[in-house]
C-alpha cells in the first residue's frame, strides 16, 4: 500500500509523521492539486493523511476521495482545530492525528494497526498488499558495492539457525562441532553469494544474511528455497554431522544501518524483530517468512508457502516442508 | 598422450636412481604381471642388468602398452607409502609432476590416479583406452512425451528447452567427473569410471531432479513442466571412441529400469548401485519390487499438501 501525505505547506508539515527520520515504510508527499493528479493516473491502494488547514479544501479533498476503490484517507489535526475528530470517522476515515499523539518512533507500528484494522472491518485483502511500495530510502540497484557503512537501506534479513543446540554440545566436542558447523556456514554462503547476499553475523549455531533490495526483486526468497531444497545434497556431500541437519530460517523485509564489521551490538527494531521472529516463532526444520518479504518473492514459488498466522502484528507464512 | 624426450630422461633417473634393478621389476609387475626385465631387455639371466638400461626398458614397454601414466601413479605410491614396510623415496618426482601437468594431467590424491585436468573434459578421462574393457556406472536420463512436446511447440521453444536440459544435465554430471557419452534429442548418457562413482551418479540424478524443478519454476518456456525419467546402472562395459555405438547387457539394463519402471519426475537405481550408497544417501530412495522380485530404488521429490 503506498503511503501518501497531501498538504498545502509541504515544508511546515513534511516531518509530522516520521520526524524527519527514514523510515521502512515510505511516505510520499504531495500539494493536493498533484494528489488529484496523482490519483486520476493510478489505481493502487493508497493510504491519504491529509494535513489541510482550510475546512472547505479538507471537505472537498474528502468527498473527492470517499468514492473511491482501494483508496483509504486520514486526517492531520496539526493546528488543532477540528473540535470532533469522531465526525471524521463516521464518514470513512481510518486515522487521525492531531499534535497530542506523539508518533514519530512509532509510524510503521501505527500502519500496521491501521492495515490490521482494515483486514478486518474493511474490504481489504490480505497479500495483494505492499507489492506496489517502492522505498524512498537508499535502494542500491546494483547490490553491494552501493552500500556504505553506517547508512540506512532496506535489505532482506535472513535469520538461520541450526536446530538441536543442546543435544550437540553434549555429543560432540567443540573442536569438532565447530568443524561441523564451520562446513553448514560455507554451505550457506556458497548459496547465499549466488542471490548477491551476504553472511553479515555469524556466531556458534546461527547468524544473519543480508541481500540489498533494490525495490523490486526478492531473489532473497529463491535463496531460503533452494537453501532448503538442496540441503540433502549438502548433507551427503559436504556435512561432518552424521545426521541430516535441520535448521530453521525467518525472514524479513526491513530498513537497517548497515554496519560492515559488526560486532553484535547492533541495535535494530528491524534485527530484533527477525531474531525473534526466528528463535521463539519459528519451528525446527522451518523457513517462515513475513508478509512483508513474500510478497515479493517471485510468483512461482508462492504456492508453496502457507500461512501460519501472526506474529508481531506479521503475517507469517511457512515453507512447505519436503519429505524423505 | 605425447611424452617428451624431458619427461623420459627424469622417469629414467628416477627409476634408476631410486631402485635396484630387482625392485623396478617388482614395482612393474604391479602393472605389468610377470613382467620379467631379463627377458624383456635380452640381458642372460646370469649377467646383472645395469641400472640405466633397466629403466630405459621399463619406459620403452609402459610406454607401447598405454602403461606410462599407471606407472607414475606406481611411483607416487611406493614414494608415499614405501614396500613391504621399507620406506623409498623417489627422486624427481615433483619434476615428473610438473612436466605430467604440462601434458594437461593432474593427479588426483584421493583417486590415486591421474586424470586429465579440467581444462579437458574427454569422454576416456585422457586414460581409458579405445576397445578396452572398464567397470562403470551409467545415469540415463529421458524427456517425458517428447514426441507431443515437439509437436505442440514451435522448434525454437523445443530447441531451447533441450538446451537448458543438456547443460543442467552436463554440467551437474561433470562437476562429479563424470561424462556426458551421449546426448540424443530426447535425452543421454553420462557415464562415471573413478572411484565412488556409484554414489556420485546418484547424487547427480538427485540434484538433477532439484534443479529441474527449479528451472520449471523460473526458466522453462513451456506451458507445462519439463518431465524426464532417470536411471542409474552399475557393470562392465567396454569404452569405444565412437561412445554412441556401444552396445552391451550393462546398457540394455539400465534402458530397461528407465523405460519398464521409472515414473516420470524421478530417479531409480539397480541393487548394484544402491548398495554402495551409505547411510544418508540411502534414505532419499524408497524400495520398490520389480515383476522378477527384485528391488530397485527410487527417489522423487515429494511436497507436504
Amino acid at each position: 500500500m503506498r503511503i501518501l501525505f497531501c498538504s498545502e505547506q509541504l515544508e511546515k508539515y513534511k516531518n509530522f509523521l516520521t520526524g524527519g527520520k527514514k523510515s521502512s515504510l515510505p511516505v510520499e508527499y504531495y500539494d493536493y492539486q498533484e494528489l488529484k493528479r496523482i490519483l486520476r493516473k493510478c489505481n493502487e491502494r493508497m493510504l491519504i493523511y491529509l494535513s489541510l488547514t482550510d475546512r472547505n479544501i479538507l471537505g472537498r479533498a474528502i468527498e473527492y476521495l470517499s468514492g473511491k476503490e482501494n483508496i483509504f484517507w486520514a486526517v492531520i489535526d496539526s493546528e488543532g482545530i477540528y473540535n470532533d475528530p469522531s465526525e471524521f470517522f463516521h464518514i470513512g476515515a481510518v486515522d487521525y492525528i492531531d499534535n497530542s499523539v506523539n508518533i514519530k518512533d512509532g509510524f510503521p507500528k501505527r500502519i500496521r494497526r491501521i492495515i490490521n484494522y482494515l483486514k478486518k472491518y474493511r474490504n481489504y485483502n490480505t497479500l495483494q498488499d505492499y507489492s506496489d511500495v517502492k522505498s524512498n530510502l537508499n535502494l542500491p540497484s546494483t547490490g553491494w558495492d552501493e552500500i556504505k557503512n553506517g547508512e540506512e537501506y532496506k535489505f532482506f534479513i535472513m535469520y538461520i539457525e541450526l536446530d538441536g543446540k543442546e543435544e550437540l554440545e553434549k555429543q560432540w566436542g567443540k573442536s569438532n562441532l565447530d568443524r561441523a558447523i564451520g562446513t553448514f556456514k560455507r554451505y550457506v554462503e556458497k548459496v547465499s553469494k549466488q542471490f548477491n547476499g551476504k553472511i553479515w553475523i555469524w556466531s556458534g549455531f546461527s547468524g544473519i544474511v543480508l541481500f540489498p533490495f533494490d525495490g523490486e526483486k526478492g531473489n532473497a526468497g529463491i535463496f531460503g528455497f533452494r537453501l532448503y531444497l538442496f540441503k540433502n545434497i549438502f548433507d551427503v556431500e559436504e556435512s561432518l554431522f552424521p545426521k541430516f541437519v535441520s535448521f530453521r530460517t525467518a525472514m524479513h523485509l526491513g530498513s537497517m544501518i548497515y554496519e560492515k564489521s559488526n560486532k553484535g551490538h547492533i541495535i535494530s527494531d528491524t534485527i530484533n524483530s527477525v531474531f525473534h521472529l526466528g528463535k521463539r516463532f519459528t519451528q525446527p526444520g522451518n523457513f517462515c517468512i513475513t508478509e512483508d518479504a513474500f510478497i515479493y518473492l517471485p510468483e512461482v514459488l508462492k504456492r508453496y508457502f502457507i500461512e501460519i498466522g501472526e506474529y508481531e502484528n506479521r503475517t507469517i507464512l511457512r515453507l512447505k516442508r519436503i519429505k524423505i | 598422450m605425447k611424452i617428451s624426450t624431458r619427461l623420459e630422461r627424469y622417469v629414467v633417473k628416477a627409476l634408476s636412481q631410486s631402485l635396484n634393478v630387482q625392485m623396478m621389476e617388482r614395482i612393474v609387475q604391479r602393472i605389468i604381471p610377470r613382467y620379467n626385465l631379463h627377458e624383456r631387455s635380452g640381458f642372460p639371466e646370469n649377467i646383472p642388468i645395469p641400472q640405466q638400461n633397466a629403466a630405459y626398458q621399463i619406459i620403452g614397454d609402459v610406454k607401447r602398452l598405454g602403461l606410462f601414466l599407471k606407472l607414475i601413479e606406481v611411483l607416487i605410491d611406493v614414494d608415499k607409502n614405501g614396500v613391504m614396510g621399507r620406506t623409498i623415496v623417489i627422486h624427481y618426482l615433483p619434476q615428473i609432476l610438473k612436466e605430467i601437468e604440462g601434458l594437461h594431467y593432474q593427479y588426483y590424491d584421493p583417486y590415486g590416479l591421474f586424470i586429465e585436468d579440467s581444462s579437458k573434459k574427454t569422454k576416456s578421462w585422457g586414460i581409458l583406452q579405445n576397445g578396452k574393457g572398464y567397470e562403470f556406472t551409467f545415469i540415463k536420463i529421458d524427456i517425458v512425451s517428447n514426441s507431443r512436446l515437439v509437436r505442440n511447440y514451435t522448434g525454437q521453444v523445443i530447441r531451447k528447452t533441450y538446451t537448458d536440459l543438456k547443460r543442467i544435465f552436463k554440467s551437474i554430471i561433470e562437476k562429479r567427473n563424470g561424462r556426458v557419452w551421449n546426448w540424443e534429442g530426447d535425452g543421454g548418457l553420462g557415464a562415471f569410471y573413478l572411484p565412488n562413482k556409484n554414489v556420485h551418479a546418484a547424487l547427480c540424478g538427485v540434484e538433477i531432479l532439484l534443479e529441474l524443478f527449479m528451472y520449471n519454476l523460473i526458466n522453462c518456456k513451456l506451458n507445462e513442466n519439463l518431465e524426464v525419467r532417470m536411471a542409474v546402472h552399475t557393470g562392465p562395459s567396454n569404452y569405444i571412441f565412437d561412445t554412441g555405438v556401444i552396445h552391451n547387457d550393462t546398457l540394455r539394463r539400465l534402458e530397461s529400469i528407465e523405460t519398464d519402471y521409472t515414473s516420470p519426475n524421478s530417479l531409480v537405481l539397480s541393487r548394484g548401485v544402491f548398495s554402495d550408497l551409505g547411510g544418508k544417501l540411502a534414505k532419499l530412495f524408497k524400495p520398490f519390487k520389480m515383476d522378477s522380485g527384485l528391488f530397485l530404488y527410487c527417489y522423487s521429490l515429494d511436497w507436504e499438501d
